[in-house]
Parts: structure tokens; C-alpha cells; sequence
């Protein structure tokens, strides 16, 4: 009994063919996602400095950069380990999918302390302006 | 039959495995997917009840600004915020799905999850190609 515990602590669960087929799939639309928002943000950089805002199309292009880059990263490394049964190469690609979303909510929790700061302050002035 | 078994158990030696980093990679993914929902989640939440409840606000600010196209930009925001609740779903059934899977040791699970990873992707690179052709096309009618 205890040698079989033991078995099943170092053996790992292998992949179902399904489980492959489905994490295979995700990864290349996960790569085309990166690539269209690569191409959006290009865009709309252009855009921004045609109007003559840089510091905003710098910011953009920063931010929508690196989380593209993590989310191509999940679905080249990710294919690649299925594809070619190279498991560092997969484990890697599962991490950028972890950083992919630890970098979401990073930038997500900046975008809404900033807006409601931006309130704050802005109810705030207002609020002494009144007087 | 012994062989056979033999000859699965090599070839699933040399295949791709959930190893422990693995599991590591994937439990953290949930974990911080899940906090993506739960902010996301609050945000359209709250942006649904300020629409709600300030809607006379709402919609004289929008009828200024966008005149008789007011009710085709209120039914684009809808369809927007279904959309988005549909994406952040999914991403919430991937967190539970996989996380149980992991916990419980079952492949089953698992597989749902990582199923809905999968339409969670394939759906945002179609709007992300949608998006992209309507931006092209607006781009070539502003050139000619």
C-alpha cells in the first residue's frame, strides 16, 4: 500500500489525448489573439500620435506590449510542447499563461485605483470650488 | 495483455505529463483568472447599476452627444456588456473546473476546464479578427 502511494507521487498523470487536442487549440487562438492585438495596438498607437498625444500612445502600446507578448508566449511555448512532446516547453508556455493573468489584474487593480483616485479628487475640488 | 500494458506504460514515459510544475503553473493561473473575474465581474456589475439608476443622467448626456443614434449605441453597450459576461463565464467555469480537477486528481475535470480555456480563446481571436476587419474597413472608406 505504501509503495503504491509512493508510485503515485512520482508517476505523474499523463495528458488525456482530449486534454492535449482542447490546451493545443487554446494555445493557437491564444497566439492569434496576441497577434490581432499586436496589430490593433499598432493602430491605434498611430493613431494617438497623429492627434499628438505620445505620452498616451506610449502607455498604450507599453501595457498592451507586454501582455501580448505573455499570451503569445503561452500559445508558441504551449504548441510547441504538445507538438513535440517537450514537456520543459510546455511547462514554460503554462507559465506565461500564469503571468499573462497575474499581469491582467496588476493592471487592471492600477487602471481602477487611478480612476478612483481620479473620482476622489475630482468630487473633491469640485466640493471646494462649490464653497 | 502484460505487454500491452507494458508498452502503454513506456510510451506514456516519453509523453507530455501533468507534472508538479505543471500543477503549480496551472493552480496559480486559476487562482489569479479567478481574481481577474471577480474584479472584472464588479466593474461591469457596477457599470450596469450606475446605468440603471442614473439612466435620466444617462440619457440626456446621450442624446446630446450621439443625437438619434442614442438607442443603436445603448443596444451596442448591452450586447458589449452580454458578451463580457459571457467571457468572464467561461473563464470562471476553466478556475473551478481545473482547480477541482487538480484537487480531486480527476482528468475529467480538468478537461471541462481547459475546454472552456479554449472557447475562451477562440472567441476573443474571432471578435479580435472582427474588430481588426472593421477597423480596416473604416480605415480604406476614410482613404477613398
Amino acid at each position: 500500500m505504501e509503495q503504491q502511494n509512493l508510485l503515485s507521487d512520482i508517476t505523474d498523470m499523463p495528458f488525456s489525448p482530449r486534454l492535449k487536442e482542447d490546451l493545443r487549440t487554446a494555445a493557437i487562438w491564444a497566439r492569434l489573439s496576441a497577434i490581432f492585438s499586436f496589430v490593433t495596438t499598432a493602430f491605434s498607437c498611430l493613431q494617438n500620435i497623429v492627434n499628438g498625444s505620445l505620452f498616451s500612445a506610449f502607455i498604450m502600446a507599453a501595457v498592451s506590449i507586454t501582455i501580448g507578448i505573455y499570451l503569445f508566449n503561452f500559445g508558441n511555448k504551449t504548441k510547441k510542447g504538445i507538438d513535440h512532446i517537450d514537456q520543459p516547453e510546455l511547462e514554460e508556455g503554462l507559465n506565461s499563461l500564469r503571468v499573462y493573468f497575474k499581469t491582467l489584474v496588476i493592471i487592471i487593480i492600477i487602471v481602477v485605483s487611478l480612476l478612483l483616485l481620479a473620482f476622489l479628487f475630482g468630487g473633491f475640488s469640485s466640493t471646494i470650488n462649490y464653497r | 495483455m502484460e505487454e500491452n500494458e507494458q508498452e502503454q506504460q513506456t510510451e506514456s514515459m516519453f509523453d507530455i505529463s501533468i507534472s508538479p510544475s505543471v500543477i503549480h503553473s496551472l493552480r496559480e493561473t486559476c487562482r489569479w483568472a479567478r481574481i481577474f473575474v471577480y474584479i472584472s465581474g464588479s466593474l461591469i456589475i457596477l457599470c450596469v447599476l450606475l446605468f440603471l439608476f442614473g439612466w435620466s443622467l444617462v440619457d440626456s448626456a446621450f442624446y446630446r452627444v450621439y443625437g438619434e443614434l442614442e438607442s443603436i449605441i445603448v443596444g451596442a453597450a448591452v450586447v458589449v456588456a452580454v458578451v463580457y459576461i459571457f467571457f468572464m463565464a467561461l473563464l470562471f467555469n476553466f478556475t473551478m473546473k481545473v482547480k477541482k480537477g487538480i484537487d480531486e486528481w480527476n482528468i475529467q475535470k480538468i478537461e471541462q476546464g481547459i475546454s472552456s480555456l479554449k472557447l475562451y480563446f477562440l472567441l476573443s481571436g474571432i471578435l479580435g479578427a472582427l474588430y481588426l476587419v472593421l477597423g480596416a474597413i473604416t480605415i480604406l472608406k476614410i482613404l477613398m
